[in-house]
């Protein structure tokens, strides 16, 4: 995949992750300086993983420890959550939404692909059964929320063969 | 007097904060919750369902196989729906729409943006 397009669709993703996290669960959220790794594993407690297919193929991956996504879903609901299947069930939602409104971003630029219903993943350090890296690795964003939590949206992306 | 709503996506979170919205802009609503369009099929009584909010993502039977399948039978087509889907390009919204969706809104939403398309299809209903 060229650069400039693999590029375009980490801004996509970091536009979408702050408006849905600003419009739907009324919290700032500030990018960090992007990495790479090469772990399948979860980062945190509760893990999205969604997959794309089209002109592209690949994975977006949303983790959250507990008490970020336990916030995060409180604040969207405007109560209190505390069931947990409720906190990984907006999990899901929220990856939904930040993958959705950045596929179609994409799409503007003519770079079209469907997206999966998110599959969860529950424990820090769990095998993200559901990608596979072939060498390549996970382009990883941190981001800092107004609590100083911290939560990472990941991006594995290539041409579709 | 209530409005019953049907609510149709695979978040339960999704479902509850329609319902939340929804009372927000002022509707007295009655939800009838749905998990996917078969869910929704199985669920959907055209007496007393009036305006139907569905995703269009789902597991099962997706929203749009289930728009076609309301449109399609005589008893049900007549009741308004309301796309509320991630998916925002021209066309899908245009695919939507073409299918029998009455309008279509995008998430993340805003209540306003809800009381906007809601005040529109019940108008016309």
């Amino acid at each position: 995949m060229n650069e400039k397009l693999f590029q375009s669709i980490v801004r996509s993703l970091i536009i979408a992750a702050q408006d849905v996290f600003q419009t739907m669960i009324s919290m700032e959220v500030k990018p960090k300086e992007p990495f790479a790794r090469k772990g399948l594993d979860s980062l945190a407690d509760i893990t999205g993983v969604i997959s794309l297919t089209g002109n592209i193929v690949g994975s977006v991956i949303l983790s959250m420890d507990a008490r970020t996504a336990q916030k995060a879903v409180s604040n969207m609901l405007g109560d209190q959550v505390e069931v947990e299947q409720e906190i990984v069930d907006g999990a899901g939602e929220i990856t939904n939404m930040v993958v959705g409104m950045a596929k179609t971003e994409l799409s503007n630029i003519s770079c079209d692909f469907e997206i999966s219903v998110p599959v969860m993943i529950l424990g820090k350090g769990s095998v993200i059964k559901h990608l596979s890296l072939e060498g390549s690795s996970l382009t990883t964003i941190p981001f800092e929320t107004e609590d100083a939590d911290v939560f990472h949206l990941e991006l594995y992306a290539k041409d579709a063969p | 007097m209530s409005i019953k709503v049907m609510i149709v996506d695979d978040s339960l979170v999704m479902r509850k904060l329609v319902i939340k919205s929804l009372k927000q802009i002022g509707v007295d609503v009655d939800p009838v919750e749905a998990s996917d369009g078969k869910d929704a099929l199985k669920k959907l009584d055209p007496k007393s369902i009036q305006l139907i909010i569905s995703d269009w993502n789902m597991p099962q039977m997706d929203g749009l196989t289930f728009v076609k399948k309301v449109r399609e039978t005589k008893d049900k087509k007549h009741i308004p729906i309301i796309m509320l889907t991630t998916e925002g390009s021209m066309a899908k919204f245009e695919e939507a729409l073409n299918c029998g969706v009455d309008d279509y809104i995008t998430k993340p939403f805003t209540p306003d943006k809800l009381k906007k398309k809601f005040d529109k299809v019940m108008g016309k209903a």
